[in-house]
């Protein structure tokens, strides 16, 4: 696998660790609730096709990232720094 | 004030030379991390113009005036690297952290530089692809490395804890690619 960093460029995937669900970006608020926090924590889609998830270029410039990937073919979708992504929600 | 002499993070004596490709110690005076604080770029770019006459370059690449270099060195960080530490204006835009005893440098230079550091990092490097003055953080045989295209070859920094291993790794290759040049002819 190549991962197309917005930073780097296009690098071997050894360069990059898989940090989880792309959910994880979407942390309930501080009040909502122990259901709401369990399900953030805990409960994962497992679809055999486009996931969305976090990775870090860890031996690289060590920014993370939120990609889509298509997990049954292991082609990256979309590659965009997960920093971008908050600050466009402020 | 005692000025401490100080010590070279290689065990090993350089200059170290195999076939076309060379390595040499060259470990700068100073190295400064300059990180800006959110949304601070374009100011930190307009001090950096005034106190040090250095453009703020972008990802992959790097500015450098007669004393001073700025290499890209990661998201969010710029390394400053030459005979002098940054100006105390920067912190009002930037962190600043030392880091002159904290990485070292060697030079990998000639015509097989490319040939030796193919077999210990990931990167493309190809000169139409990774030109001088372009700058890659990558790994250097599972160290966390960062590179400098120069036009003789190659700069490369890694965390000083490392300096041993670095070394002895590029020396390897050095010599590896040298034995298979000579049987080659
Ligand atoms: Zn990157």
């Amino acid at each position: 696998m190549r991962i197309d960093c917005p930073l780097c460029g296009c690098r071997d995937s050894r360069e990059f660790h898989y940090r989880g669900t792309g959910k994880l970006m979407e942390r309930p608020a501080a009040d909502a609730g122990a259901e709401a926090f369990h399900d953030y924590i805990y409960m994962r889609e497992n679809p055999a096709g486009v996931n969305c998830e976090l990775w870090f270029h860890e031996m690289g410039c060590r920014a993370w990232l939120l990609v889509e990937r298509d997990v049954s073919s292991h082609e990256f979708l979309s590659v965009r720094l997960a920093e971008s992504v908050t600050r466009g929600k402020q | 004030m005692v000025e401490l002499s100080p010590q070279s993070p290689f065990r090993d004596p350089l200059p170290f030379k195999q076939g076309r490709a060379s390595l040499t110690e060259n470990q700068p005076e100073y190295i400064s991390a300059i990180m800006p604080h959110q949304g601070q770029e374009t100011a930190l770019s307009a001090v950096l113009k005034k106190v040090h006459d250095l453009s703020l370059p972008p990802a992959g690449q790097s500015s450098a005036n007669k004393h001073l270099r700025l290499l890209w060195a990661g998201r969010g960080t710029y390394f400053l690297v030459g005979e002098k530490p940054p100006d105390r204006a920067l912190a009002r835009v930037a962190s600043l952290v030392d880091q002159s005893d904290g990485w070292c440098s060697l030079s990998l230079d000639g015509e097989d530089a490319a040939e030796v550091l193919a077999r210990l990092s990931p990167l493309d490097l190809r000169l139409k692809v990774f030109k001088p003055g372009n700058t890659a953080r990558s790994e250097l045989q599972h160290m966390m490395a960062l590179y400098l295209r120069t036009r003789s070859g190659f700069e490369i920094m890694v965390m000083r804890s490392f300096a041993h291993s670095a070394l002895h790794h590029l020396k390897e290759a050095m010599t590896s690619v040298a034995a298979q040049n000579r049987i080659a002819g």
